[in-house]
């Protein structure tokens, strides 16, 4: 089954816990905050993007089985 | 101090006696010291003219990441600032926060930070070869202090030969309760500082981007900034990152050396530094800030009114066990471990890169030399409470071949 990420870009503040528990997923900008916005992951990268987005402190990261649109309840 | 009366809309069951700064209890562990109040949601202390405390993980990340409601005008509670005018960016609130911070991101982000490692380790292992022999050591001023101060001032832009200097301004500044002492601190390091941009002003830049070298080229609002504002942000970084993460590694060296079995665990598998450094980072967090309501509000079923102070404590945030697993307890392997050592939402802590990996090649190649130390007999480590936590000196001693 096809795995999507989401990542709330307005909510990351650049921790970076996600990128260094999954480089290869969450790739971040110059300024340090993650620059994916969603993504299909690869067969073999779930465990890997669930580590990332569950050491988020912001709670910006969701995963599910499709692409997710804007969460207005993930700023709250 | 400045006791406050308790206001009409503080109601009298919230009222409780809570003093980071002055309770004894921090003297000797500041992070159990906080603990003491974690049956509460909220309270209200009169200490330092009255603030409210958050205890939740959750609460404390929602008033940190609201800046619309919650403002960091004032991002200390004691009501002796070190600096007249606001630190920049830390005081500032979105998005006028914004424009300063994005010059500095680039210098501190994880790909720039990586670049600096092998320069870090290096430096590192020089100085715990100087006192490897020797079977002892003080953490502090034999390793992190001087590791620290030469990254500070590598990233900043500031000679080296001053290290000795800045110690001194750093001592008087942020440990000096003489309030004169401090005000020569103050007016010495601000001296240098304005000799050293002077300089730079005039001299040709160097071809590596540093701090000073970004404040004196950036533009905000199409203007460069005034020299007032490049101050302000140079004070702001020699507060917030000079002290701190020798602070950090003062208080895992002293956990690392009450509890054997951690230290065997970095001692076998120095790969789980980094890992190790952020759960150590959990448990010993040290920054408690404060916001200030900018309108009446309602806050964890309290009503606050503009003007409200509230403490965000990392510590309570990060020992909270409706968001951690056997909080209190250290797990080198915790999964997930999403703390907020560095604070959360627009503010965190913009060094938090550099000082998650200065830790972790500390412990590293700390470890890597000496895998059993410990601290001397009856030896009792004097900490202190605050906006910043702090420790005085950890002494380690270990047998030598």
């Amino acid at each position: 089954m096809t795995m999507w990420i989401t990542v709330d870009t307005s909510v990351c503040c650049g921790h970076g816990r996600c990128a260094a528990a999954a480089p290869d997923i969450y790739r971040l900008d110059d300024n340090g905050y993650c620059r994916i916005e969603s993504l299909e992951l690869l067969s073999g990268q779930e465990d890997a993007a669930r580590a990332g987005a569950a050491s988020c402190p912001e709670r910006a990261i969701r995963i599910a089985d499709r692409r997710l649109g804007p969460d207005p309840a993930a700023a709250s | 101090m400045t006791v406050a009366t308790r206001p009409d809309h503080v109601p009298p069951a919230l009222v409780r006696d809570f003093d980071f700064h002055r309770d004894p209890q921090f003297r000797t562990d500041p992070f159990r010291a906080f603990e003491r109040v974690r049956g509460d949601r909220i309270f209200w202390t009169p200490a330092d003219g009255g603030y409210w405390v958050l205890t939740r993980s959750a609460d404390i990340r929602a008033v940190l990441r609201d800046t619309e409601l919650f403002s960091s005008d004032r991002v200390s509670i004691s009501a002796t600032p070190v600096w007249p005018r606001r630190m920049i960016p830390a005081e500032l609130d979105p998005p006028e926060h914004g424009r300063y911070r994005r010059l500095l991101l680039p210098l501190f982000s994880p790909n720039a930070v990586a670049g600096m490692d092998s320069r870090i380790r290096h430096e590192c292992v020089r100085l715990i070869d100087r006192f490897r022999a020797n079977g002892s050591c003080e953490l502090l001023t034999d390793l992190a202090e001087p590791l620290q101060n030469k990254v500070f001032l590598d990233i900043v832009g500031l000679p080296q030969d001053q290290a000795d200097l800045f110690r001194k301004w750093k001592r008087g500044l942020m440990q000096a309760a003489d309030r004169e002492r401090r005000k020569a601190a103050g007016a010495d390091l601000i001296a240098f500082f304005e000799e050293q941009l002077d300089a730079r002003e005039t001299a040709p830049q160097p071809t590596r981007r540093d701090v000073i070298a970004v404040l004196l080229q950036s533009r905000v609002d199409e203007r460069p900034l005034t020299r007032d504002e490049v101050l302000d942000t140079l004070i702001l970084l020699f507060m917030a990152g000079l002290d701190t993460l020798v602070t950090v590694a003062g208080f895992s060296f002293r956990f690392l050396a009450e509890h054997p079995e951690h230290r065997r665990q970095l001692a076998a598998s120095p790969a789980l530094a980094p890992q190790a450094a952020e759960e150590l980072l959990r448990v010993h967090s040290i920054a408690s800030v404060s916001r200030t309501a900018t309108r009446d509000t309602e806050l964890c079923g309290v009503r606050i009114r503009r003007g409200d102070r509230i403490l965000a404590a990392t510590s309570l945030a990060n020992r909270d066990p409706r968001e951690f697993d056997a909080a209190t307890e250290v797990r080198f392997d915790r999964p997930a471990n999403r703390h907020i050592a560095y604070g959360a939402g627009p503010h965190r802590c913009i060094g938090s890169h550099l000082a998650s990996r200065e830790l972790a090649i500390i412990l590293e190649e700390f470890h890597r030399r000496i895998p059993e130390y410990g601290l001397p007999d009856g030896y009792r480590v004097r900490t202190g409470g605050g906006a910043l936590a702090s420790i005085e000196a950890v002494p380690l001693v270990w047998r030598v071949a």
